[in-house]
C-alpha cells in the first residue's frame, strides 16, 4: 500500500474524529441535526393529538400571519394548548426569560449570563417565585389560576417532548448543544419577575447619592431633581379620586403579602438594555366617532429577534381575549376582551432603597444593636458550549435586616425591592383577561405589586380610568436633609442610614388610599412615563420619571386631532407613527442659543436655526444627523462634568439639563461650579467638534442623511442575526420612539429599543389592531419570524385581529384520550 | 463514463440518506466513510488524485444538497458567519469534502491491492 494511501486512511480517521474530539463543530458540519436542520421545523402544526387525562378538547386556527386563534371547551384543555402552541413558537426564548428571572441564565448561555445570575440570585428571586406558587397553590380562591398554570405548564413539557423526540428543538439549542429542561409553573410566574427587573428596578438612589457627594445636597434643588417642575403630568389632581371610593373590599397587596423581601446586585443596572418607557392613552366616548372609547399602547422596550411579545386569542369557557403575552405566561398581558380593553406604560416611580451602616469587626450596627449579617451560598453551573461543559462558580450572599447586601469597591448597601418578594402580578393579569368592566379592571390591581404601571383601561359601556397603581412601599422614619434653600425630606431619592433605622419599609401603602380617574371630565387620558399627578394627591411617590417630551406631544397631537373632529383609530394610528421629537428640539434650542457664531460655527448654527423651522427626523433629512450627534455629545459632556465619568448618563435628564443651564444663564455660581471649570458654550462647541468628526466619518465625506445613520437593529440574542437594518425615523422622545444605543464614527447611531408592539382598540368593536417588530415564529430560519415586521410594523400598518371572525377548519386538535 | 455517474448518483445518494437518518454526529462520520468507497470505484484504481477529487466532490455536493434540501441555505450562511467567521462556512465545506475525498483515497489503496 502506497505512502498516500496509509497517510489517507490516517488523516481520514482523525478527520473524522473531529465532531467528538470538538462538539462545539458539529452544530456546523450536521446539515440535518445541527443549525441548519431547524429549518425542518414546522410553523404551524396539523393533526388530531390525544392528551391522556385532558378534559375537554381544543381546536386551533392558524390564520395567514402564523397568529393562532385557540378555542376550547375547558379552561384546561384551552391553557395546555396555550402552553404547547406557544412552546412550538417560541420555546427557546421562553427558556431564556425563566433563567433571567432565575438566576441560572449562564447554565444556557454561558459566562455572558454570570452577572445577569448573580442579579437575580442575590436578590432572592427563586425563593419568591418558589413563595408565589405556595401562596396559589394553598388558596382556594386562586384555584383556577393554580390549574390554568399546571395545563400551560403541561402542554409545554409535552411539547418539549415531541420535540425532542422529532428533532424539531430551535436553532439556539442546536448551536448550544444543550436540550430545554422541562416547565414548571414557578416558571411562568418568574415571567413577573423578569419584568419587575426590567422595568422596577434601578440605582438611581446611588446615582444621586454620588452626585450629592461630589457637589453637595444642594444640587438636588438647583437641578429640580424631586419635585419636576418642568415635567408635564398625565393627569390633574383635581380630577382624582381614591381608588378606594371605586373598589370595593380588602386590599390583598397589604395583608396577604407580606413586605418584599429584599434583594441586591453589583451597581451597575444590567437591564437598562431592556428599555422601560411605553405611551398609553385612552379617548372618552365623548370625543371618539365610534361613540365607544378607543384606547391604544405601546410599550417601548428591547427590539429583539424574536420579538418580545406573541400574539395569540384565547377562547375557553372562563375568557375570551385577544392580544400579547410574554412567551411563558399563559393569560394576554395587554390586549382586549369583547367588554374591555387595557395598556400599561412603566411608573417609573422608586421601588428601590439602598442601606449603609456602621461596620465593626464585621458586624453592623442597627438601633444600637451590633449585628451579624446572615450568609447564604449559592452555586452557579456555567455552560462552556466550546467544550459542551459546565464549571461552577459559587456567589456567598451577605443580608442585614433589611436584606441582601450589594457589595462593591469596599463599600456595602443593603438593598429592598418590591419587585424581588412573592407577588400575584399572574393573578392581576388574569383577571383583567376575565375582566367585564373598568371596575372590575380596577378591582384586580389589588393582587399587583411590581413592576408598578401606568394602567389604562375602557370598557363597551363607554367608561374609561387611570390608576398608576400597584406596590408602593410606605416609608417610615424618614431623614430630613439641609439644603442652602431649606429642608427636604429624604423620600428614598437618596440611600438611607440603616444603622439608625431611617426609611423602614412598613408593607406598602393601601391601595384605597392611591388616587386614580375614573369617567373624569377630561377627554382623554395619555401616560408616557412622566410624572402621574401634577399636584400632591400622587402623595409624592417617585422622582426620576422620564421627560415630559412624548406625554406633552401625544397631548398636543390628541387635541389638534379632536379639534379637527371625532377620533377615530387611524387616529390613533397616526400618532403612535408620530416621529416628531420635542426632546431634540429643545436641545437644538440651547445648543442654538449657547454656541458663539464664528466662521467655524455660523454654518452649522444656522443649520440648527434651519431645522427648527421644519423640525423633521424623517429618514432623508440632512440636518437631524447634526441635531441627533451633536445633542448626544453636549447631553454626554455635561454630564460628565458632574458626575466624573459618561456613566449611567441616562439618569441626567434633559430637564435636569434645562435647569442647569437656567441657572447658567442667570449667572448661578452653583451652575458654574458644576461645570468644573469649564462653561457650557465651550462644551457646546467641542461637541459640535465631536459630532462633526463623527459625521465626516461616517458619511465619508459624502451628504448626511438621518437615516443612513439611524437604523433599526433587530438582533437575535443567541444566534446574533439581525432582522433589520432599515432607515430608522423619530428620536430619543419621539411618540413613535427611536431612541440610539449611541452615537459612533463607525456604526452610526443603530436603534435596539423602541415600540416592541402597538395596539389600538376600539370598543365598539370587536377588533383589536396590532403591529409587532418581528414575527410570531422565533424560528430564524421561518418566513414566519420577522413577516409582522415587514408587513406591518416597519411600513405603518396594522395587523387585525378579529375576536368575532370565523375561522376555517382547525389546524390541530388536542383531546382527552386514554 | 457510465460507472462513473452511476457512482457519483450512489454516492451522494447514499451520503445523503446516511447524514438524514443516523444520530448525529454519526451520520456526520459515517457517510463520508461509505460515500467516500463509492468515490474510489467512480475514480477507478487508475489515480489517487482522481479518486480524492471524486470523494470531494460528493462530500460537497451531497452537503449543499442537504442544505438546499432544508431550505436552510441562506439563513444558515448567515448565522454561520456572524457567529464564527469566514471558518463558519468553510470548515464544514472543507470536512465533508476533504472527509470523503481521503477516505476515497484510503479505499482506492484497498481496491488497487
Amino acid at each position: 500500500m502506497s505512502r498516500a494511501v496509509v497517510a489517507s486512511s490516517i488523516l481520514v480517521v482523525a478527520l473524522i474524529a473531529l465532531p467528538v474530539a470538538t462538539p462545539a463543530l458539529i452544530p456546523f458540519l450536521d446539515p440535518v441535526n445541527g443549525l441548519p436542520g431547524a429549518a425542518l421545523v414546522p410553523d404551524r402544526y396539523e393533526g388530531s393529538f390525544s392528551i391522556v387525562g385532558l378534559r375537554g378538547e381544543a381546536r386551533v386556527y392558524y390564520d395567514e400571519w402564523l397568529v393562532p386563534h385557540i378555542e376550547a371547551t375547558s379552561d384546561e384543555a384551552g391553557f395546555y394548548t396555550v402552553g404547547w402552541i406557544s412552546a412550538s413558537l417560541r420555546l427557546f426564548q421562553m427558556d431564556l426569560y425563566r433563567r433571567v428571572a432565575l438566576g441560572n441564565l449562564s447554565s444556557l448561555i454561558g459566562a455572558a449570563g454570570l452577572e445577569s445570575d448573580r442579579l437575580s440570585l442575590t436578590l432572592g428571586l427563586p425563593q419568591a417565585v418558589e413563595e408565589t406558587w405556595r401562596m396559589i397553590e394553598s388558596s382556594p380562591d386562586l384555584s383556577g389560576i393554580a390549574s390554568a398554570l399546571e395545563a400551560y405548564s403541561r402542554g409545554v413539557n409535552d411539547y418539549i417532548e415531541y420535540a425532542k423526540s422529532n428533532g424539531l428543538l430551535p436553532a439556539e439549542y442546536r448551536v448550544l448543544g444543550l436540550e430545554p429542561e422541562p416547565w414548571r409553573p414557578i416558571h411562568s410566574l418568574s415571567i413577573a419577575k423578569l419584568l419587575s427587573l426590567m422595568l422596577a428596578w434601578d440605582t438611581d438612589d446611588l446615582v444621586l447619592n454620588e452626585l450629592v457627594r461630589r457637589h453637595g445636597p444642594d444640587i438636588i434643588v438647583n437641578l429640580d431633581m424631586i419635585n419636576r417642575t418642568r415635567n408635564v403630568a398625565h393627569a390633574p389632581c383635581s380630577e382624582a379620586v381614591m381608588l378606594g371610593s371605586i373598589i370595593l373590599g380588602e386590599t390583598v397587596n397589604a395583608t396577604l403579602l407580606p413586605p418584599s423581601s429584599s434583594l441586591a446586585s453589583k451597581l451597575s443596572s444590567i437591564y437598562s438594555i431592556w428599555g422601560d418607557a411605553s405611551n398609553n392613552w385612552v379617548v372618552s366616548p365623548r370625543v371618539s366617532g365610534s361613540g365607544k372609547p378607543l384606547l391604544a399602547n405601546d410599550p417601548h422596550l428591547a427590539l429583539t429577534a424574536p420579538p418580545i411579545w406573541l400574539i395569540l386569542h384565547i377562547k375557553t369557557p372562563s375568557i375570551n381575549v385577544a392580544g400579547v403575552t410574554v412567551p411563558g405566561v399563559p393569560f394576554i398581558v395587554i390586549g382586549r376582551n369583547l367588554d374591555v380593553a387595557w395598556g400599561f406604560t412603566n411608573v417609573g416611580s422608586d421601588f428601590v432603597d439602598f442601606y449603609y451602616y456602621v461596620w465593626r469587626d464585621g458586624k453592623y450596627l442597627y438601633r444600637g444593636e451590633w449585628l451579624e449579617p446572615t450568609t447564604r451560598e449559592y452555586s452557579i453551573m456555567v455552560w462552556n458550549p466550546a467544550s459542551r461543559g459546565y464549571t461552577e462558580e459559587k456567589i456567598v450572599v451577605r443580608s442585614t435586616i433589611h436584606g441582601p447586601l450589594l457589595e462593591e469597591n469596599g463599600e456595602a448597601f443593603s438593598v429592598k425591592f418590591t419587585g424581588a418578594g412573592p407577588s400575584l402580578e399572574v393573578v392581576f393579569i388574569y383577571n383583567l383577561n376575565k375582566a367585564k368592566t373598568v371596575g372590575e379592571a380596577l378591582e384586580a390591581q389589588r393582587y399587583f405589586i411590581s413592576p408598578v404601571q401606568n394602567l389604562v383601561v375602557a370598557d363597551s359601556s363607554g367608561n374609561i380610568a387611570y390608576s398608576p397603581n400597584g406596590g408602593y412601599p410606605a416609608r417610615t422614619n424618614l431623614p430630613v436633609i439641609e439644603t442652602s434653600k431649606g429642608m427636604i425630606v429624604n423620600t428614598g431619592f437618596l440611600p438611607f442610614n440603616g444603622s439608625r433605622g431611617e426609611g423602614e419599609w412598613e408593607g406598602f401603602i393601601p391601595l384605597e388610599d392611591l388616587p386614580a380617574l375614573y369617567n373624569p371630565n377630561l377627554p382623554f387620558i395619555a401616560t408616557a412615563n412622566s410624572k402621574p399627578w401634577n399636584g400632591s394627591c400622587g402623595l409624592g411617590l417617585g422622582w426620576n420619571y422620564a421627560d415630559r417630551f412624548r406625554t406633552l406631544r401625544i397631548y398636543d397631537l390628541l387635541r389638534d386631532a379632536s379639534s379637527m373632529g371625532p377620533l377615530s383609530v387611524d387616529d390613533m394610528f397616526r400618532i403612535q407613527l408620530d416621529t416628531r421629537d420635542y426632546s431634540l428640539e429643545a436641545l437644538a434650542s440651547i445648543l442654538a442659543s449657547l454656541t458663539p457664531r464664528d466662521d467655524e460655527t455660523r454654518e452649522y448654527v444656522d443649520m440648527l436655526m434651519q431645522w427648527l423651522q421644519d423640525p423633521s427626523t424623517d429618514t432623508d433629512d440632512r440636518i437631524a444627523p447634526l441635531v441627533l450627534a451633536w445633542s448626544y455629545y453636549f447631553h454626554g459632556s455635561v454630564w460628565e462634568k458632574l458626575y466624573g465619568s459618561t456613566d449611567n448618563r441616562y439618569f441626567f435628564k434633559i430637564e435636569h439639563l434645562e435647569a442647569l443651564v437656567d441657572g447658567y444663564l442667570r449667572g448661578e455660581e452653583w451652575a458654574s461650579s458644576y461645570l468644573g471649570g469649564s462653561t457650557l458654550e465651550e462644551l457646546a462647541l467641542s461637541s459640535l467638534r465631536e459630532a462633526l468628526s463623527t459625521l465626516d466619518s461616517f458619511f465619508g465625506g459624502g451628504e448626511w442623511q438621518y437615516g443612513r445613520m439611524h437604523f433599526y437593529r433587530i438582533t437575535n440574542p443567541v444566534l446574533k442575526t439581525d432582522i433589520a437594518g432599515d432607515p430608522a425615523a423619530g428620536g430619543p422622545y419621539s411618540v413613535n420612539v427611536a431612541p440610539p444605543n449611541g452615537v459612533d464614527a463607525s456604526v452610526g447611531a443603530p436603534v435596539s429599543i423602541g415600540p416592541s408592539v402597538r395596539l389600538v382598540s376600539d370598543l365598539s368593536t370587536s377588533v383589536l389592531y396590532i403591529a409587532l417588530p418581528g414575527g410570531e415564529s422565533g424560528n430564524p430560519f421561518s418566513k414566519h419570524y420577522s413577516d409582522h415586521y415587514e408587513g406591518f410594523w416597519l411600513t405603518g400598518r396594522y395587523y387585525t385581529l378579529d375576536m368575532e371572525e370565523g375561522h376555517g377548519a382547525a389546524s390541530l386538535v388536542f383531546h382527552g384520550g386514554g | 463514463m457510465v460507472r462513473g455517474i452511476v457512482a457519483a448518483v450512489l454516492g451522494v445518494a447514499l451520503y445523503t440518506v446516511i447524514v438524514y437518518l443516523l444520530p448525529s454526529p454519526l451520520n456526520i462520520m459515517v457517510a463520508p466513510l461509505v460515500s467516500g468507497v463509492i468515490a474510489s470505484l467512480w475514480a477507478g484504481s487508475s489515480s489517487l488524485l482522481k479518486a480524492f477529487l471524486a470523494g470531494t466532490c460528493i462530500g460537497v455536493t451531497s452537503y449543499l444538497a442537504l442544505l438546499i434540501y432544508t431550505g436552510s441555505l441562506p439563513t444558515a450562511l448567515a448565522i454561520s458567519l456572524e457567529l464564527a467567521g469566514p471558518l463558519g462556512v468553510v470548515v464544514p465545506l472543507l470536512y465533508h469534502g476533504v472527509a470523503t475525498g481521503l477516505a476515497s483515497v484510503a479505499a482506492s489503496g484497498v481496491i488497487r491491492r
